[in-house]
């Protein structure tokens, strides 16, 4: 099993923002989500990546429960936009962030770079960056240690028509690897283009919208 | 845990951060060479020590302390706010482990303190060099200075600060972690160092106990207290703190990254 959510309910501020969700992936694909603002699209895919604790239930991902402090391996995710250090370059800011896991060499991270269309070789501090620009460099930093598991949160936000176009080759790339890739996105033509089954996330209930595997 | 150091330690280790508190020793002696005449009393070691005899006179030292805590302040709260409002999600889930995350950002934090203090004393060395004066009379009204070696006044001197200064900067991180805000945390910090101190004159016995007030040396000197029971109290408010640190993160955590990141949710 790939993701195992059970029974999940998570409450914030009185709110259920989750509500009883059982939810499973066993084989690799593209699985989206979708729905409206403020859905819980977000707190689905946080849950999921350990960072928030289910108020009841449980998820575990490749069979090892998330939470309370653990969170999954073979993971990557981009949530919003993420912050860099905003006087490192892109490759540096790259190498930073994988100095903690320590599994992948500079030579793979200055391929990830081209491959969401920047250059490595830029020496421009990432505050000089354009939010596109930003946000490909986030999309690099999920994927750049190969992850079995991506979580994909709006990850077209920001970003032109290249910069869509080559987003939704990684995603497919990846798929053909036999990665699992979660993705939210507003776009409806994301969503029919890249996505092997998609599920609605409505009131904090989540249900099949479109199965096509 | 050792890349989790060295994470912590590549973003802190800066060419501003390690400027940023020698220029403000820098000024600090200056400030003091201008009010006396020109001279640092005594000889090179005691000359360099005169400087950080804060506060003998509350109304003019207690601000000179705050002017030599506040950049380690500054530099850490940008640092804690930076990293939790915009990378805490990405180091954490390649960390794997929040308590993790914070204990390794607490030791660099501690190592900083330790380099940048030390480059702060190497001014005032530079500085008693330079304004060293064997022949003030300010020498004979300080009798601490002519009871006690400048070396022994310097290298005591040193780890008090460490540990006052680190109490600060981490009391104020926790601060940050429960209001939320830089800012107020740091104002309260100087509040309660400002108590602690007013505190320190009124109640003199207490002073060996007064964790914040143990860099200053004045206090100290004058009213002779041994340097093992300020760095005895120092230790143990610093391991409660990271204690309590580690407790409030713990609990806070999921509001942190709510906070933080938790647009459209």
């Amino acid at each position: 099993m790939i993701v195992e959510m059970v029974n999940v309910t998570k409450d914030m501020k009185g709110h259920k923002i989750l509500n009883g969700i059982n939810f499973t992936i066993e084989t690799p694909g593209v699985y989206g989500v979708v729905g409206r603002n403020g859905s819980g699209k977000s707190v689905l895919f946080k849950t999921i990546a350990g960072l928030l604790q289910p108020t009841i239930g449980n998820v575990k991902v490749f069979g090892e429960l998330v939470g309370k402090g653990s969170f999954p391996k073979d993971f990557g995710a981009l949530f919003d936009t993420p912050g860099f250090v905003p006087r490192y370059s892109a490759l540096d800011n790259l190498k930073l962030l994988a100095s903690i896991k320590g599994v992948v060499k500079e030579e793979e991270i200055r391929e990830v770079i081209k491959v969401v269309g920047l250059e490595p070789d830029d020496r421009r501090p990432v505050r000089k960056y354009s939010l596109g620009m930003k946000q490909r460099l986030g999309i690099a930093q999920a994927i750049m240690e190969h992850p079995k598991l991506l979580v994909l949160d709006e990850p077209m936000n920001g970003l032109d028509e290249s910069g869509v176009q080559e987003v939704r080759k990684v995603i497919n790339e990846f798929k053909s690897e036999g990665t699992t890739v979660l993705l939210a996105s507003h776009n409806r033509e994301d969503i029919e283009l890249l996505c092997d089954q998609v599920y609605l996330m409505e009131q904090g209930e989540l249900r099949v919208f479109r199965e096509d595997v | 845990m050792i890349n989790l150091l060295r994470y912590h330690m590549k973003i802190f280790f800066a060419p501003f951060t390690l400027l940023i508190v020698p220029l403000v020793y820098a000024l600090n002696a200056l400030t003091v060479v201008s009010i006396n005449q020109g001279v640092l009393p005594g000889d090179l070691w005691h000359a360099a020590a005169f400087p950080l005899y804060i506060p003998i006179n509350l109304k003019f030292d207690l601000p000179r302390w705050f002017i030599i805590l506040l950049p380690y302040m500054m530099i850490t709260t940008l640092y804690v706010q930076n990293e939790l409002h915009h990378r805490f999600s990405l180091t954490l889930i390649r960390s794997g482990n929040a308590l993790l995350w914070l204990n390794s950002m607490i030791v660099v934090i501690i190592k900083l303190i330790m380099v940048t203090t030390l480059a702060g004393f190497f001014v005032n060395l530079f500085a008693g060099v330079l304004f060293g004066d064997t022949q003030s009379n300010m020498v004979q009204l300080l009798p601490v200075f002519t009871d006690s070696s400048g070396i022994r006044l310097m290298i005591g001197e040193y780890f008090m600060m460490i540990l006052s200064i680190s109490i600060s900067v981490l009391l104020n991180i926790l601060f940050i972690l429960f209001i939320g805000h830089g800012g107020l945390a740091t104002l309260t910090v100087i509040i309660l160092v400002s108590v602690s101190t007013v505190t320190a004159f009124l109640i003199p016995p207490i002073i060996p106990w007064l964790p914040l007030n143990s860099g200053m040396a004045a206090l100290k000197e004058m009213n002779n207290f041994p340097l093992a029971y300020g760095l005895i109290s120092g230790c143990v408010a610093l391991a409660i703190l990271v204690a309590v640190m580690n407790l409030v993160f713990k609990y806070k955590l999921e509001q942190i990254l709510i906070g933080n990141q938790g647009r459209g949710l």
